[in-house]
């Protein structure tokens, strides 16, 4: 737990982008470690291999075809930083009273406490019975994005054609 | 581990993750930023979901955990159009819309 | 700790499962009509406008006609054991959608220069079906995970629609849309978890998650409520999470800022409808919130169009103030003003229609969306001027239009609220309202006002408009006459919806 805020806080503080993605990757791993601790195993591993072995990677390529110029090292100055911290702290210590104002811990639907045996089973089943149309869109966005995406950053193919 | 101290570890990665995507410059460092918020918002769910016997805040996870992919990728395809158009990434650069 | 399911089980679910998903053959009749574009744009390799027109158009048809057909069955239906709900007010709203969409699509074939990005290939009408399915989903949901997973359908889809054709300023638009939006719906998300750990349950309409809200302390319910609302905010185009509309708007093809201008506003509005239908105004003050919001967007709105130069950034920041209208219609909270707030909608998705089919026109012949370059047409083609007027009295609100009736309906909805509670907000909407009001008067008549007022001081002589445009023109704006006069057949839909309140 301590690792991940720790990288955060780096995160922030750094210049260097690609220093910035590898805490990043840090920080992904040790929420997958605390997800394992409360008993989500299949998300955890969904993390690690969507975030850090799928979404990251992007980034990583992301800034690499964003910095063409050859210079060692990508700089990413942090500006009204005066300002971002007033927001921020700000923003901190209102969900830290509203956290502790709202005691998570003690609220009637807590009754039952951690039950953390495996549960991929059972996971997969209310998957499939109970939340199929929500997996159904999320196959339509994944379409969607696909498209567009390819679409958006490839060569466009009509141009090709026009061009002949 | 303490349902109160994941919380304000959530609370703490959520303003990070708006601190880099208000101060940063460079376009990656505010996907990052955005990634760092949907993390905490993920942390939260799982952290609630312990409690509860019926997995939903997994599955809200899961669900989440994807579409974040989808607009990553969707982001970073803009990004690199941006880029072959300014020869930029930076968002103080790309501005020719009018304010 | 739950044991697998039983067998007995399992079948009653995939029994329940197969139910529900006949109700949805509106939202199947659109997938399918996706699919079939993007096999026939990898069958045919050429000329393929006329296939991929008909089958865009011949699907929109097919799914208004079942939607229609659902109608008249009895009142709300729980789909997916509780995920989404299918009432009138869901189905009204779907087939609004499907018409503005069939209208976008009917002004991208009308377009002269980005008509073949539309029809050449099959995307951008996928994308396009996508935010429509996505905006289904959205009025429908009464479930957190629906209603986040339709919200990002319909951004990523449009942060697609935005940034794929040619040009610098659609990529950095669509670049600013998508940094803004995923924050947006991030913080959503965190409200959202939030209000998951008040109350353990994700669906909105059932009574654990309403009794769950009422028995916490008001200021972590406060943030939970803000935070979520901020994402919804987005979708619509208001205050504070506005600023993306005039950029993108400039910068997207016609068609696309068409659809952008009412079908994602309706659907967040519909979210909001669900969401309000819950919670009672003892528990949490929300009126108030949303009254601010309303007031900012209107005034915001109004006042930054007063300078624009360019018409559609100036329709960008009209969109955002009607959105200020149409939340007044939420404020109000009452059966009438969810009435009036459909009814406004369908108004203003037939305004929106004609107002940008007319823009189109213009656009073809000038090549510009500036101002200077309209000067002096009115004088030439004096129908489409007159069609230009109409348009913009009824975007202000003043008779002979439609336009009149709908704001008349959501002022007289919030001041029947504030006779009831005497809550001195409600009177605050409802005076700024009819101040802003006056004032759009100055902006929306300033396109007539370069159109007739101004001569065309270039020597390019003007190609005369074909008469099919000129009729398709008064097929979209009479109806904005005949709706003030005969405005009954709208009204008796609206009224006919029981929101259960």
């Amino acid at each position: 737990m301590v690792l991940a805020a720790g990288s955060a806080v780096f995160i922030m503080f750094t210049k260097n982008i690609l220093y910035a993605a590898l805490a990043l990757m840090v920080t992904f791993l040790s929420l997958a470690v605390i997800f394992i601790f409360l008993g989500a195993e299949f998300v955890a591993i969904t993390q690690i291999l969507v975030y850090v072995g799928g979404i990251l990677i992007l980034l990583v390529f992301g800034i690499m075809l964003t910095n063409k110029t050859g210079s060692t090292q990508v700089l990413s100055l942090t500006y009204n930083k005066v300002l971002g911290f007033l927001a921020s702290g700000a923003l901190f210590i209102i969900l830290f009273k509203g956290i502790t104002l709202a005691n998570f811990a003690a609220l009637d639907w807590n009754k039952e406490s951690e039950s953390l045996e495996p549960s991929i089973a059972k996971f997969g089943q209310i998957l499939m019975t109970d939340y199929v149309i929500a997996f159904e869109i999320i196959g339509l966005l994944l379409l969607l994005a696909l498209i567009g995406a390819v679409r958006i950053a490839g060569k466009a193919r009509k141009e090709a054609d026009h061009g002949t | 581990m303490e349902l109160d101290y994941i919380l304000l570890l959530s609370a703490l990665l959520f303003v990070i993750g708006l601190f880099v995507v208000i101060t940063r410059k460079n376009a990656i460092m505010v996907l990052i930023g955005i990634e760092l918020m949907l993390n905490a918002a993920n942390l939260n769910l799982i952290a609630f979901s312990s409690y509860d016997g019926s997995l939903q805040g997994q599955i809200f996870s899961i669900f989440l955990i994807t579409v974040a992919a989808a607009e990553a990728a969707v982001g970073l395809a803009i990004v690199v159009k941006v880029y072959n158009y300014f020869r930029t990434a930076d968002l103080d650069k790309i501005n020719e819309l009018k304010g | 700790m739950m044991t697998l399911l039983q067998q007995g089980d399992l079948s009653t679910k995939l029994e329940q499962i197969g139910e529900s998903l006949t109700w949805l053959l509106p939202e199947v009749t659109l997938v399918i009509t996706l699919i079939l574009l993007i096999c026939y744009d990898l069958i045919f390799k050429k000329n393929k406008s006329i296939g991929l027109a008909t089958i865009s158009f011949v699907g929109l048809g097919f799914s208004i006609f079942l939607s229609a057909l659902q109608w008249n069955q009895e009142s709300q239906l729980n789909l997916f054991d509780g995920l989404l709900h299918l009432d009138k007010l869901a189905i009204i709203l779907k087939i609004l959608f499907c018409t503005v969409l069939a209208g976008s699509l009917i002004i991208a074939v009308k377009a002269n220069q980005d008509r073949d990005d539309f029809f050449e290939s099959s995307e951008l009408n996928t994308l396009l079906l996508g935010v429509l399915i996505g905006s289904s989903f959205m009025v429908m949901s009464t479930n957190l995970i629906l209603i986040y997973l339709s919200i990002e359908v319909v951004s990523i889809s449009s942060y697609a629609l935005t940034a794929i054709t040619r040009g610098k300023k659609k990529a950095e638009a669509g670049l600013k849309y998508l940094i803004f939006g995923a924050a947006a719906s991030a913080i959503m998300l965190y409200g959202m978890s939030w209000l998951y750990g008040f109350t353990g349950s994700l669906d909105i309409s059932s009574e654990t998650f309403i009794s769950g809200l009422q028995s916490i302390d008001i200021v972590p319910l406060s943030i939970a409520g803000l935070l979520t609302l901020a994402g919804i905010l987005f979708k619509l185009g208001a205050f504070p999470m506005h600023i993306w509309s005039p950029d993108v708007y400039e910068a997207a093809p016609i068609p696309i800022v068409n659809t952008f201008s009412v079908i994602p506003k309706l659907a967040a509005l519909g979210v909001l409808i669900r969401l309000s239908l819950g919670l009672n105004p003892s528990t949490i003050d929300w009126p108030l919130w949303i009254s601010i919001t309303a007031i900012a967007s209107m005034t915001v709105g109004n006042f930054s169009a007063l300078w624009q130069k360019d018409i559609k950034r100036m329709l960008a920041y009209s969109s955002i103030a009607q959105a200020g209208f149409l939340l007044v219609g939420i404020v109000a909270n009452s059966e009438a003003g969810f009435e009036s707030l459909l009814f406004y909608g369908m108004i203003y998705g037939l305004m929106n229609l004609g107002a940008f089919y007319l823009v189109q026109l213009l656009e073809n012949k000038t090549g510009s969306t500036q101002f200077e370059a309209f000067k002096g047409k009115g004088s030439e083609i004096p129908y489409l001027g007159i069609l230009t007027v109409i348009v913009m009295i009824s975007l202000t609100g003043l008779p002979p239009t439609a336009g009149f009736n709908a704001k008349l309906f959501i002022f007289s909805a919030v001041y029947e609220t504030y006779q009831i509670s005497a809550n001195p907000i409600y009177m605050l909407v409802l005076i700024i309202g009819l101040i802003n009001t006056v004032i759009a008067l100055f902006y929306y008549l300033k396109l007539p006002y370069f159109m007739f007022l101004k001569s065309n001081s270039s020597q390019v002589p003007l190609t005369k408009y074909r008469l099919s445009e000129l009729i398709l023109g008064t097929l979209l704006i009479t109806p904005l006459l005949l709706l003030f006069f005969r405005s009954d057949w709208f009204v008796d839909l609206v009224n006919s919806i029981n929101f259960g309140l």
